[in-house]
């Protein structure tokens, strides 16, 4: 008996050991050891620890001099050093004190390897960072940046490696980042490689979107007239970001006769967001109450925590810069310094082009390239998998790159992704963020960017001698009319890229008369530019961005936060009053009518506590739904994708009786007007039942989702309410939005403000986590503390101090 | 530590194995709990509500968890050891 009771109690005993020393598999995710992760001397109690930051008596021997830090009260670190080398030490190990998960996160997503650490549902993603060879050209990338570094940019990437690695030398068990002890990993050590990742990563971002495959399969099951009317290159309500182009104009039509017209069965692969982007402009004196310019930007990209940004000041003898940082790459990518501000949006060209594969055997390890018969290099590819076996693959890579898509039984659609980012680089391509850094006016920012590359950005300028400018950037393949739309049916000397724009015959505007500058993803430029390019651009922002500017006056810093939080939308103004017109009104019942009425008397402000914005919404999805029906059968069967909002509305009001707006499976033949009609109907019927609610209006109905890396609800906040439309200044739309908000008013010594989604700390524990969210979504700011010198105290003297010191 | 409780019990003479069980348990689930608390208070409950929320429970239960884990860990050693002795008892 009491042996019975003895056997009882230890097997419950030694099952609850087991238990707690091992990690849980819950469904599909994986718990940590309990026992370690609970355990308040060591687990994750101990990140809520609220020691203040020291480094104690901690020697650095990789330093030349000490370096002084000094932490103000919302985490920003205000670096002062007597070098560049000492500075980047300190940039890396201060990032990676706050950040170090973020940082590791983000190169394995880059080179597929999340699976090692969440399981098979992050294969997939894995998968195709691997087909698309993002690590294997980031070592090449690497190399060649070793080869091209002149001066401090040799020491650039160790030293701020050296910077990550000397603060996770000081982790251990207990210390170690929340998110470790979460998913149950232990930190590897960074490299250069890493920080080429991470770049990669945010390349992929902004210039890892095309819609080649798509296009193709448009072409096939259209035609090309019919595509050329629905998929125009261009919109001729657009405000492009430069209108001045002295070349003489190109035929518009692209979709020649030579193009590719099969169809392609593949699934393509995950693209980024449409929605990263961003906006910037600056104003000259002539239209400030100051008398000086102001700079603005506010890039759009993935809202999570931590956020995507890390706000810096770093004071050496040669420079003094503030801004927001990559974490994970040294130097500031949005800022400014003593003379100069500058910021970036994304350019958003087509740069990735597909080419058939002619295999040259049955066996697939010889391809015809050019005349010639060339060997695939073939490299066997293995993925970890926490808790699975691992996935083994072939990789296949070709001259022009890998072979991404391919399907056993279907050799003639395996095709070759030429990516611009995969090219081997021609100068180490960081040292556009460094010079600009250093800048003290227009020359040395047009040299900065002259050896800019990837991911080509509209780089916003102005500077406290009263210049302002702004220059498209980057490596852009020179191309034919048309080329690089759809898939190339065969690799021939024409199809290939001939070279890239010469840097000053990329558009840019110095001082123009009309005494602003600004961009927001749209155009470039006019058709008449000499050279060919094609992109998925912006179609409102950039306009109501220039038609504000235009008539703006006695500007200062205040107006420009009211721009960048504006939440009116063009959209409402081109074709509300069109739709609102054309509705039959006859036996509406009183909550249709008012409905409507609501809609009439609206602002096209996109506002939180609104509730028109609501109605126009869905009322306007309904109409594209019932529109493209057509689009929609052919997506049954293959990738494809709609045509533009604003073509369908420049189709409602110059072309009411196209053949699309009849539905198909209908015997009558509709209108634009009965289009119009019936989505109405819809989306009374949707919205009847809410539409009178009090607290239902825009905040509710499109709220912002601020969510951590992995996604977790508990370590994010959900349902953020707030104003704004993807199609607003205020560009918020779901996870996506102004990721930072930066205003800088130039002077003898700059003022600036600034805030960002989140916090500066990565650790769920601190009360930095989050810090500058309610402001953000208050539409507030900060006022940047831009330091002459560590003692500088117009700012309060709440620091904390941290002293790097020299062995 | 299991071993360890497993020798606590064994050694500290109670006379039923439940109050082997019992005091090992409080003192373990206070210990742990109270050493959660003193970090969670200080820190306003940020850590503890976010851990909390990713097991759907509150921010004090996570608290109350913690010493759980702890309790029903050393008080089943405890219990273990304590047994054991009883089967050499008479």
């Amino acid at each position: 008996m009491k042996s019975i009771k003895f056997l009882i109690l230890s097997a419950l005993s030694l099952g609850f050991v087991y238990l707690l020393s091992n990690p849980l598999q819950v469904k599909d995710t994986q718990l940590p050891a309990l026992g370690n992760f609970f355990n308040p001397f060591e687990g994750f109690w101990s990140n809520a620890k609220t020691n203040p930051i020291s480094l104690d008596a901690t020697t650095f021997p990789v330093l030349q001099e000490d370096v002084q830090v000094k932490i103000d009260v919302r985490g920003v670190p205000h670096i002062f050093a007597q070098n560049m080398s000492d500075a980047i030490f300190a940039q890396g190990y201060l990032t990676a004190q706050d950040r170090l998960w973020q940082m590791e996160i983000t190169h394995r997503s880059a080179s597929g390897r999340l699976s090692e650490i969440f399981g098979k549902r992050a294969l997939k993603s894995d998968i195709q960072n691997r087909k698309i060879g993002n690590e294997h050209y980031a070592i090449k990338r690497n190399q060649k940046w070793n080869e091209f570094a002149k001066g401090d940019e040799k020491i650039f990437l160790s030293q701020y490696a050296k910077g990550v690695n000397a603060y996770i030398e000081t982790l251990d068990e207990r210390s170690l980042p929340f998110e470790y002890k979460l998913f149950n990993h232990k930190p590897e050590a960074f490299q250069p490689l890493h920080a080429t990742l991470i770049v990669t990563k945010m390349a992929q971002r902004l210039c890892g979107r095309e819609e080649d495959l798509e296009k193709t399969n448009l072409l096939a099951a259209l035609g090309a007239e019919a595509f050329d009317y629905l998929y125009p290159d261009y919109n001729k309500a657009q405000s492009p970001i430069v209108a001045d182009s002295n070349q003489v104009s190109y035929p518009k039509g692209s979709a020649s006769a030579e193009q590719t017209v099969s169809f392609y069965d593949h699934e393509p692969f995950e693209k980024p967001n449409p929605s990263n982007g961003s906006n910037n402009w600056a104003v000259s004196g002539d239209k400030t109450r100051s008398g000086k310019p102001i700079l603005a930007n506010d890039p759009h990209l993935g809202m999570t925590l931590p956020s995507v940004w890390y706000e810096i000041q770093i004071h050496t003898p040669e420079m003094n810069v503030y801004g927001v940082t990559l974490p994970g790459i040294p130097g500031v990518i949005i800022g400014f310094n003593e003379n100069i501000a500058w910021g970036v949006t994304n350019v958003s060209h087509d740069v990735t082009d597909f080419y058939k594969v002619n295999w040259a055997d049955k066996a697939k390890t010889k391809y015809n390239y050019l005349g010639e018969v060339k060997a695939i290099e073939e490299i066997q590819d293995t993925i970890k998998i926490l808790g699975e076996e691992p996935y083994i693959h072939d990789l296949k890579y070709t001259e022009l790159g890998p072979i991404v898509y391919s399907e056993a039984d279907h050799p003639e659609q395996d095709l070759i992704m030429r990516w611009l980012v995969n090219e081997d680089p021609t100068n180490f391509e960081l040292s556009t963020f460094i010079d600009l850094c250093k800048a003290k006016n227009y020359k040395e920012y047009r040299a900065a960017l002259s050896s800019y590359a990837i991911p080509a950005q509209n780089f916003v300028f102005a500077d406290n001698s009263g210049d302002i400018a702004i220059t498209v950037t980057g490596k852009f393949p020179i191309k034919e009319d048309g080329q690089g739309k759809f898939i190339y049916e065969e690799i021939t000397e024409n199809n290939l890229w001939k070279g890239y724009i010469p840097f000053d015959s990329l558009p840019h505007s110095y001082n123009p008369t009309s005494g602003f500058v600004g961009s927001a993803n749209q155009h470039s430029t006019t058709p008449n530019y000499p050279y060919y390019y094609n992109g998925r651009f912006d179609h409102y922002r950039g306009r109501i961005l220039h038609q504000k500017l235009s008539k703006m006056n006695d500007i200062r810093a205040e107006d420009m936060m009211a721009l960048q939080n504006d939440s009116e939308s063009l959209i409402a103004h081109d074709i509300l009053p069109a739709l609102t017109a054309m509705v039959d009104e006859g036996d509406f019942n009183a909550l249709k009518k008012g409905m409507l009425q609501m809609l009439r008397d609206w602002d096209m402000k996109f506002d939180k506590d609104s509730k028109a914005p609501i109605l126009f919404y869905s009322w306007w999805k309904n109409i594209y739904k019932l529109t493209w029906d057509e689009i929609d059968a052919i997506a049954e069967n293959r990738a494809v994708y709609k045509p533009g909002d604003w073509r369908t509305i420049e189709m409602i009001q110059e072309d009411s009786s196209s053949k699309y707006f009849d539905i198909q499976e209908t015997e009558a033949k509709e209108k634009a007007s009965d289009i119009i009609n019936l989505a109405f109907e819809k989306t009374y019927q949707e919205l009847e039942g809410r539409i009178n609610e009090e607290a239902y209006d825009w905040g509710t109905y499109w709220s912002a989702q601020v969510m951590h890396l992995s996604k977790v609800p508990a370590l994010s906040h959900p349902n953020v309410e707030v104003s704004g439309f993807k199609y607003a200044l205020n560009a918020i739309r779901g996870s996506h939005g102004p990721s930072w908000r930066m205003i800088v008013e130039l002077d003898e010594y700059p003022k600036a403000y600034g805030v960002y989604p989140g916090g500066q700390s990565g650790n769920p524990a601190s009360k930095l986590y989050d810090s500058n969210l309610d402001a953000w979504t208050k539409g507030d700011y900060y006022e940047l503390q831009f330091m002459k010198s560590p003692d500088d105290d117009r700012f309060g003297s709440d620091y904390n101090t941290l002293t790097f010191k020299k062995l | 530590m299991a071993p360890l409780g497993a020798l606590v019990g064994f050694f500290i003479p109670y006379r039923k194995t439940i109050s082997s069980f019992a005091y090992s348990f409080l003192f373990s689930f206070m210990t742990w709990s109270g050493a959660a608390a003193m970090i969670a208070i200080p820190n306003d409950m940020i850590l503890a509500e976010r851990v909390g929320g990713i097991l759907n429970i509150s921010g004090t239960a996570l608290i109350l968890v913690t010493g759980l884990v702890a309790g029903l860990f050393m008080g089943l050693s405890a219990a273990s050891g304590h047994s054991f002795k009883q089967i050499f008892k008479k």
